[in-house]
């Protein structure tokens, strides 16, 4: 196996070391031998698995993803939700408490459940060697957890604490502030803290049984795993150690259109302290949406293009950036902490106007691929990050193909392709704020707000 | 004066006896030569991504300061991103990093700086010759200097915007005293605001030399290349003539009659605790230094009576013991995050807890093989993503050495139940802490906790 990573190094190399401007961020080969070490299977009775090999390594990842989070439930059940993950790696009926602890300490590892908004995962980390030993202590805590009514309470109060101290931070108490108007009530993305807090109060333990009886019969699983051994024989393993393992039929996730509404695009919380945190949400395209490479990159090219005008070239703040979150519905977020609120929303509107207006020039464009593909591979760099995209890829696509073929689709992305994306997709802002209210102008946020309706 | 060193035959060993199969420990060995200027290369290679992580880092920051410099070691580390004799300016300059697919960053703590980042291997040399210039030839341009200058005062602001950084800076001043400026890399504002071009230039000469950096390499690469393009490029970095490295002067006494921090902020929830006592110091102490993370390991166990008593009972939402290797300073550290009803129970028990961690059986001999075993496989795990592993072999040169982390695991793997008591002994029994408490108004009142006042913690009885 170590023949193939590589020839899949020379490959870049070679490409790269053409120009220093890179004419492929990818050869053909290089994808060809990524895909040949990502091997996909079913186990027991019809898991899929996806299964990429890795050379020169003794480290194992198996993880089990579940087409399932946060948004496919409820407000008032969504609490449940994490407690369940947490109370997952607690026991179970084979392994119970103490001796599931005990096994993970002496192994040097950990079980680690979670569940986000529309994703979950319960995965596992470790050498070859102990593979056998903890291989079935995983199926147990996936199958048959203890489910604790008293570690069940304990954790409810760790969230608990953890909703209520989530003000403290302004950086991310200022997403609650514009998630309040960018989602509104009712999202299925997105429950405010009284909602969240009022759940968590309602909880019955019942609740968490049935959800896990849920997760078992009726949501989707696919096993991930990352690891050194041939496929047949990472099969052979799964097949034998996660016996009782099922999956169900795929269900599309339904989710309402976010209305925009002009008079509540604005929302500031007043605190006391010296650095205002700005942070704009808006619609971008969702992760199986046509354009959502060319809208990324611009996103990424956006990003770049503030910290130069607003941090270098204006020192108005520490902290700038533009993000994604390419869920089923895509979600853009600008972000600042500045001690000169007015003027960087000021230097806003002109940056994203000139993404908007003008067409970058070719060369330009290139240059941002390149860096854009040097944070690619760096997430494909380590077992958990490249399991994270390949069950992202997997849940959004039924594929990997698109995960390995993204830097061949980069390479095509026309400056055309980003000015059409910017246009299409920077607008509509909503702006939370938390800062000293005396001290701030609404209208200061007019002409991010107004610009671009 | 080229000497060249391998390691990583001790931890394979260390491996074999364990029976853990680790095939890739010898292969995956770093490297280290010594340049003739003085600076230490270390290589690792992993070819597991095509890409090059590349790590410069230097003996320097807060500890290196003096009190009219407060902060200004962290001013230098953002001008390391600014022109130099190679690129002549900022714009040049972002330029030349989308050029290469540079993803980039600093970093400057009480004991370290580092610069860092990553590209494609293909572009290595260019990489490294970016490195040398930014670190050996900038221009420091007075104009950059001035909005950098605004880019670090909003960076102070953003961290004063939370609800811990009065109690923290309160915390370190009744430690540190008169020398918590040695601990404090963020700084203080009015030197920030008051820099120059000639303090910045004095730092450079003082503390960013070649006998005081090393420069490390991980990734897609092959060693002796590394070593080939590194000699050539930075061969041209020469020390000061006459450089010496700065001795500091050493801190006062921790304070032996304990101190009570008290801040009351309206945006804290709940109430957080720190109680902070003497730790070693990792090169006076170095194997009191390897003790204490095997401490770490038995009182953080997930069925040590510390996580029953503290977190599965519910009497806090989570507690741990930490203890940060620093080779100036030494802080162990107990903390919590507890409700105001659970409060006064909580600092009923915490105040007999060392005392616990002394008995006979606190800990046992099965939860001793645990940690042990669990630092093979987390240095298995730490090794498995190069571009942060790369990062943290840096923190190791900078603040121990890199014999310390290279004899880290086999050592840790020597320390005895008893030494760990002898450990308590000497730096928990009967000292007393340096507690800091942040909570609610409303909390304050229900506890009836007055606020201490901001600089009088250390002369308090």
């Amino acid at each position: 196996m170590r023949w193939v990573l590589y020839v899949m190094t020379l490959a870049w190399v070679a490409l790269l070391s053409l120009s220093l401007q890179a004419k492929e961020l990818v050869s053909p080969e290089t994808v060809r031998l990524q895909k040949r070490a990502t091997h996909s299977f079913t186990v027991l009775k019809g898991v899929p698995v996806s299964y990429r090999q890795v050379a020169n390594t003794d480290i194992v990842l198996v993880g089990v993803s579940f087409d399932f989070g946060a948004a496919h439930l409820e407000a008032k059940a969504r609490p449940a939700l994490q407690i369940l993950g947490t109370l997952m790696e607690r026991g179970s009926k084979s392994y119970p408490r103490d001796t599931l602890l005990a096994l993970l300490e002496r192994n040097g590892t950990g079980i680690n459940c979670s569940f986000g908004v529309e994703l979950g995962s319960c995965s596992m980390a470790m050498l070859k060697d102990q593979m056998q030993e903890l291989l079935p202590a995983f199926r147990s805590i996936l199958l048959e957890p203890t489910l604790d009514a008293a570690e069940a309470q304990v954790i409810r109060e760790q969230v608990r604490a953890g909703i209520e101290s989530s003000v403290q931070n302004p950086e991310s108490y200022v997403n609650e502030v514009v998630n309040s108007i960018f989602y509104g009530k009712g999202h299925p993305y997105w429950d405010d803290q009284d909602t969240e807090l009022k759940a968590i109060g309602a909880y019955k333990h019942n609740d968490l049984i049935l959800l896990h009886n849920r997760l078992l019969k009726d949501v989707p699983k696919r096993l991930v795993v990352v690891g050194p051994m041939p496929p047949a024989e990472m099969k052979s393993v799964l097949e034998k150690q996660l016996d009782g393992l099922t999956t169900a039929p795929v269900k599309s996730l339904s989710l309402p259109n976010l209305q925009f509404n002009p008079k509540k695009s604005f929302k500031i919380v007043d605190r006391d302290i010296p650095t205002a945190y700005l942070r704009a949400k808006f619609v971008m395209p969702g992760a199986r949406d046509a354009d959502l490479l060319p809208a990324q990159l611009m996103l990424h090219i956006l990003s770049q293009e503030l910290e130069n005008e607003i941090r270098t070239k204006r020192s108005l703040s520490y902290a700038v950036s533009a993000q994604m979150i390419p869920y089923t519905m895509g979600i853009g977020l600008l972000h600042a902490s500045t001690s000169k609120p007015k003027e960087t929303l000021e230097a806003l509107e002109p940056v994203i106007r000139k993404l908007r207006d003008e067409k970058l020039a070719a060369v330009e464009l290139e240059r941002y691929k390149t860096v854009f593909a040097t944070s690619y591979f760096l997430n494909l760099e380590e077992h958990g990050s490249l399991a994270n995209s390949i069950s992202g890829a997997m849940h959004y696509y039924r594929s990997t193909n698109p995960l390995y073929e993204m830097p061949m689709k980069l390479a095509k992305v026309t400056p055309d392709d980003i000015q059409k994306a910017a246009q299409k997709y920077l607008r509509q802002f909503r702006l939370g704020v938390v800062y000293r209210q005396k001290d701030f102008s609404r209208s200061w946020a007019d002409p991010l707000l107004k610009a671009f309706p | 004066m080229l000497r060249k060193r391998r390691y990583g035959a001790t931890l394979l060993a260390l491996l074999l006896s364990l029976c853990l199969s680790r095939s890739v420990a010898e292969a995956s060995a770093f490297q280290v030569k010594e340049l003739a200027n003085g600076m230490d290369v270390i290589t690792w290679e992993s070819r597991k991504v095509p890409l090059v992580t590349i790590v410069l880092t230097v003996k320097a920051g807060a500890f290196t300061e003096t009190p009219d410099i407060s902060g200004l070691t962290h001013l230098w580390e953002h001008m390391f991103f600014k022109g130099n004799a190679s690129i002549p300016d900022q714009e040049a300059f972002r330029e030349r990093i989308r050029d290469l697919g540079i993803v980039y960053n600093g970093d400057t703590s009480a004991e370290m700086v580092r610069y860092y980042f990553t590209l494609p291997s293909a572009f290595l040399e260019e990489g490294l010759d970016f490195m040398y210039h930014a670190i050996a030839t900038p221009l420091i341009d007075e104009g950059e200097l001035e909005r950098e200058r605004k880019v670090v005062l909003d960076e102070y602001d953003r961290n004063a915007s939370q609800t811990g950084f009065e109690l923290y800076r309160a915390r370190q001043d009744a430690i540190y005293g008169s020398l918590s400026y040695r601990r404090n890399p963020l700084g203080e504002r009015p030197i920030i605001e008051g820099a120059t071009r000639d303090q910045l230039v004095r730092i450079k000469d003082e503390v960013f030399v070649p006998q005081n950096s090393a420069l490390l390499i991980a990734g897609d690469v092959s060693t002796a290349d590394v070593l080939k393009k590194v000699e050539t490029i930075f061969s041209r970095w020469q020390n000061p003539t006459g450089w010496k490295a700065q001795v500091p002067p050493a801190f006062p006494a921790f304070p032996k009659q304990g101190i009570e921090i008290v801040k009351i902020h309206p945006q804290a929830r709940h109430v957080s605790v720190s109680a902070t006592f003497e730790g070693p110091k990792a090169r006076l102490q170095p194997k009191d230094a390897y003790i204490a993370d095997v401490l770490i390991g038995l009182v953080n166990h997930s069925l040590s009576p510390f996580i029953k008593r503290y977190v599965d009972s519910g009497l806090t939402f989570g507690a741990s013991f930490s203890y940060a290797t620093q080779s100036q300073a030494g802080e162990l550290g107990i903390s919590a995050f507890v409700s105001a009803t659970q409060y006064s129970k909580f600092r009923e028990e915490l105040s007999k807890e060392t005392a616990r961690w002394a008995e006979k059986d606190a800990f046992s001999q099965e939860m001793l093989e645990d940690v042990r075993r669990s630092l093979v496989v987390q240095r298995a795990f730490e090794e498995n993503r190069p571009s942060e592993y790369v990062k943290s072999l840096a923190y190791w040169w900078a603040i121990t050495d890199l014999p310390f982390y290279d004899q880290y695991i086999s050592e840790l793997q020597k320390v005895t139940l008893e030494e760990v008591r002898g450990f308590v002994e000497r730096y928990l029994i009967d000292k007393k802490p340096v507690v800091a408490v942040l909570l609610s108004p409303l909390d304050a009142d229900k506890l009836q906790l007055k606020e201490t006042s901001a600089k009088s913690e250390r002369s308090q009885p």
